[in-house]
């Protein structure tokens, strides 16, 4: 009984692995695939050939470049404009906190499409349609979630004592929040720059609206792969879209399942 | 907390400002918009938009409503959306649950991989996701392929099926509700789950009467992340779902852009965001809940 | 007694991440009886309630329930009750589910239940909590609250970690005698963790005395104060002082060469420990010389530090006198050790 209880615990959960990685173990391996006919394991043949195809084409790399100039500067700008806001609703009381900290996420809710096709109009009148500006913006507003709630957690279960103790030492308000309050912080902060990047970097559908045609990042030049170009490109290309992801995760990894995600979901 | 209101109000107002501008505006004007609307941030769309709706007498209609919910194919979609939603989240709960208590009760190589590989999809890019799993389930996919090689003639092409879609979701939904169910099963203390032992409970009784009333605020926040995320997604249905009778998202898109009907998109969009709000209504009771037991216990 | 002993333990040992924490442990508890484990943080004690109670598996040794060997069993099929440090009270239920909990596993009906857990309750002093959660109610209630629990179920042994530890210093008193009481009335055989000898000293029929995962000593209260077995009871166990001391046929001659009669006291290098109220304090030249360094009034009683022989001692002295300057000490009694710690001799 007990065994047998065992091993369906054990098959399900080597299942779920398969159900998990499967998928990305299978485009890892197309990405080098040269001939490979359907009920084989494995491709029959070898190659670097796609890789070629995405290096040599320009049109990948300007991707590349504008995909690592936006997510950057849309992660920076998202931590100027929201750290000091995390901070005030974890620390201060004012009219509306529960208001507006519950409308940064419920605005979250309206679904994206609907959301640009509404911001594209706006976008017009400002202008902004077809520029860099209006990518970045586009970028931002995914982030602003992230970017608040997880930080203003982070802040929040500092104990008010410790700060206490730094201004009782002689400490003023802006020492205490860089030397005491900042570094405790930090791995929530991180997981919200972590998880801003992403979004920033991984938002297709309002950059491709609004950047069409002349600002196309990676995710929104792999909308126009699939379907466009042998599979084993779409493959290449999503290795290398993965690949800062992947550096992130590994770095984050403990961060994350340590629960700074799940403390900065949790309303207060 | 300290009562800074002018302090307070000022720190949050970036952000707040950026979201009222881009998100709640367009919000509202595309509420108003599907109301018939036209004027103001409508203009610009209102003219070029065709089969738009708008009022002959007073100042809205609800022409756009009737004529989108009259569709067959849009009902057809809205079933689809809200069953692949509710499918795909009970999934998604169910093996969140699974994969957190094999990682807290069974120390082991094993459940230390299961866990750890769990939150990865949360990493990779929706749009990779997607093709990913649309290379995975196709016929030439790996499914089919190890399928075959085991012995299973008629493993399933789920590619391009609403199947699919569901299990494409229940993939990316995975790492958040493992997250938060995880956290959440992480704050009962031990002792609690060892009391029950200890007056004679066995593994389902400690389960359904210590562990899940304990846990019940995470898992309704999970369960209304994955909904909302399911029920707005549209990266994965467009790419991974069918061509028709597929969910929400992508009927938007093909209104929107093929047929040029901007209104009709926007109706499916506000009906879409009704649903995430209804969702959203459990997230905040959950909460309010939480945090009134907080105060209890402290 | 012609009972078959309440619990015994048969060479218990627990490793844990490469320490041994529990040492080929030996100890029986009669019927009725409540023992206390007491020690310092770390010495096994805790490691060895929890292996009692089922919640950790000894690498070797049996654990016996009333003659029956229950080491196999998990923590649900064994006839052992636990009292958890900080009361584990499911925080959704209310006292009386609480208390119910168990009797509902065990599938009783619903009267019984009732009538049973009203029974608990009352013998604990919390009825009139039945209905409120644990959040609601103060700390020693949630205490008496968690003993109720156990009780209920009618253990054959009540494990009890560290009951009083969060409860403040007077209330501590009141529920310690109260959980001697309920335990009288009961008759349930009890193993009581504690590191506070006071506590040991009040409460336990017999105390053993842990240390490295060791039993240092057990035996009753009496003996465990006024004959320690071992250096380490003797320091541990209420305040003691000790004294370096070279003894032969002449007497025993303490650090700065003052020779002292201490009857007993085996030859050589010794230890000799005297509790502060064995040390009276004498006229000068009555006695063994010793100065006043420092006088604590403690309200009633005086703890009195004394230089005798190049060292301090304390001596506890009636509040009414005013010790000062030169003055002279009497050793009621002593025990002596060697520099070790090795056994002891009164």
């Amino acid at each position: 009984m007990s065994l047998v209880w065992k091993t369906t615990r054990t098959l399900a959960a080597l299942l779920l692995l398969f159900f998990v990685v499967g998928p990305l173990l299978w485009l890892g391996v197309l990405a080098f695939a040269g001939d490979w006919r359907s009920p084989d394991l494995l491709p029959s043949t070898w190659t670097l050939q796609w890789w070629d195809t995405v290096f040599s084409d320009s049109r990948f790399l300007d991707s590349v470049v504008l995909s690592f100039t936006t997510a950057p500067l849309v992660t920076f700008i998202s931590m100027a404009i929201c750290l000091p806001a995390a901070y005030a609703f974890a620390r201060f009381d004012f009219p509306g906190r529960q208001f507006f900290l519950i409308g940064i996420f419920a605005t979250n809710a309206f679904p994206r499409f609907g959301l640009f096709i509404a911001m594209a109009s706006l976008f017009y009148t400002l202008d902004l349609m077809n520029s860099f500006a209006g990518v970045i913006i586009v970028q931002l507003v995914g982030t602003i979630v992230f970017m608040t709630w997880i930080p203003a957690a982070a802040f929040a279960a500092i104990p008010r004592s410790v700060e206490e103790a730094a201004r009782d030492a002689g400490a003023g308000a802006l020492r205490v929040f860089f030397r005491i309050t900042l570094p405790m912080a930090a791995p929530g902060i991180i997981v919200a720059v972590i998880l801003s990047f992403l979004a920033a970097f991984d938002e297709a559908q309002g950059t491709f609206l609004v950047g069409n045609p002349d600002y196309v990042t990676m995710p929104t030049q792999m909308y126009q792969l699939i379907g466009h170009y042998p599979r084993q490109v779409s493959a290449v290309f999503s290795v290398l879209l993965s690949i800062p992801s992947v550096v992130l995760l590994l770095l984050v990894r403990k961060r994350v399942t340590g629960g700074a995600v799940a403390e900065g979901f949790q309303l207060r | 907390m300290r009562r800074r209101p002018v302090t307070g109000l000022l720190a949050i107002a970036p952000p707040v400002i950026v979201i009222a501008l881009f998100v709640g505006l367009p919000m509202v004007s595309a509420m108003l918009y599907t109301l018939g609307d036209t004027g103001g941030l409508n203009s610009t769309i209102g003219s070029i938009a065709q089969h738009q709706h708008t009022p002959e007498r007073g100042w809205l209609t609800l022409d756009a409503y009737r004529e989108v919910f009259a569709d067959e194919s849009f009902r057809a979609s809205l079933v689809a959306t809200i069953v692949v939603t509710l499918v795909a989240t009970v999934l998604v709960t169910i093996l969140g649950w699974g994969i957190a208590l094999y990682g807290r009760f069974h120390d082991g190589p094993l459940s230390r991989l299961l866990t750890g590989v769990s939150i990865v999809p949360m990493f990779i890019p929706a749009v990779i996701g997607a093709y990913s799993m649309l290379t995975f389930y196709a016929p030439n996919g790996m499914l089919r392929t190890i399928g075959l090689a085991l012995g299973w003639d008629s493993a399933p092409t789920l590619s391009y099926t609403l199947t699919g879609v569901t299990l494409g979701s229940v993939w990316s939904n995975l790492p958040l509700t493992v997250l938060l169910i995880s956290s959440g099963l992480g704050g009962v203390p031990q002792t609690l789950i060892d009391a029950s032992r200890d007056a004679g409970a066995g593994p389902v009784r400690r389960f359904r009467k210590v562990i899940l009333p304990l846990t019940t605020v995470p898992t309704i926040i999970a369960a209304t992340f994955s909904a909302i995320g399911i029920l707005g997604s549209f990266t994965l249905p467009y790419v991974l779902g069918p061509t028709a009778r597929n969910i929400l998202g992508p009927l938007m898109d093909d209104t929107y852009s093929a047929f040029n009907m901007p209104q009709q998109a926007q109706v499916m969009a506000v009906v879409v965001f009704g649903l995430a709000l209804v969702a959203s209504i459990a997230y905040v009771w959950a909460n309010y809940r939480s945090a009134r037991r907080s105060e209890v216990l402290r | 007694m012609t009972d078959a002993p309440g619990l015994s333990l048969r060479g218990i040992t627990k490793t844990l991440g490469g320490r041994k924490i529990v040492d080929n442990l030996d100890l029986d508890v009669n019927a009725g009886e409540l023992i206390c484990l007491l020690g310092p943080s770390g010495c096994g004690k805790s490691t060895t309630l929890r292996m009692i109670g089922g919640f950790m598996n000894p690498d070797a040794g049996t654990i016996a329930v009333r003659d029956r060997d229950v080491t196999a069993l998990s923590p649900e099929r064994r006839p052992t009750g636990m009292v958890f440090q900080n009361y584990a009270l499911w925080p959704h239920m209310t006292v009386f589910q609480n208390v119910a909990f168990g009797l509902q596993v065990r599938g009783l009906s619903k009267a019984e239940i009732r009538e049973k857990v009203e029974t608990a309750v009352e013998l604990v002093g919390l009825s009139h909590h039945l209905r409120s959660r644990p959040g609601q109610i103060s700390g020693g209630e949630q205490q008496r609250a968690a003993l109720a629990r156990s009780i209920v179920l009618e253990p054959d042994v009540l494990l009890l970690d560290e009951p009083l530890s969060n409860l403040d210093a007077k209330l501590r008193v009141r529920v310690r005698d109260e959980i001697r009481e309920i335990q009288r009335r009961s008759g349930i055989t009890t193993v009581f963790v504690t590191h506070d000898q006071e506590e040991a000293l009040a409460i336990a029929d017999r105390i053993a005395v842990m240390n490295a995962g060791r039993i240092e000593q057990y035996d009753a209260p009496d003996p465990v104060y006024r004959q320690p077995a071992t250096r380490f009871v003797a320091n541990f166990v209420g305040t003691m002082n000790f004294l370096d001391a070279q003894v032969t046929s002449a007497g025993c001659a303490l650090r700065d060469g003052t020779v002292i009669q201490v009857p007993g006291v085996r030859q050589g290098t010794r230890v000799l420990a005297i509790r502060p109220e064995d040390v009276r304090l004498v006229e000068h030249g009555q006695g063994i010389p010793a100065r006043v360094v420092r006088d604590v009034p403690l309200g009633h009683y005086r703890d009195v530090t004394v230089s005798v022989g190049g060292q301090e001692l304390h001596a506890f002295t009636p509040s009414t006198a005013r010790p000062a300057g030169e003055v002279a000490v009497v050793f009621e009694r002593a025990v002596d050790f060697a520099p070790d710690g090795e056994t002891a001799h009164v």
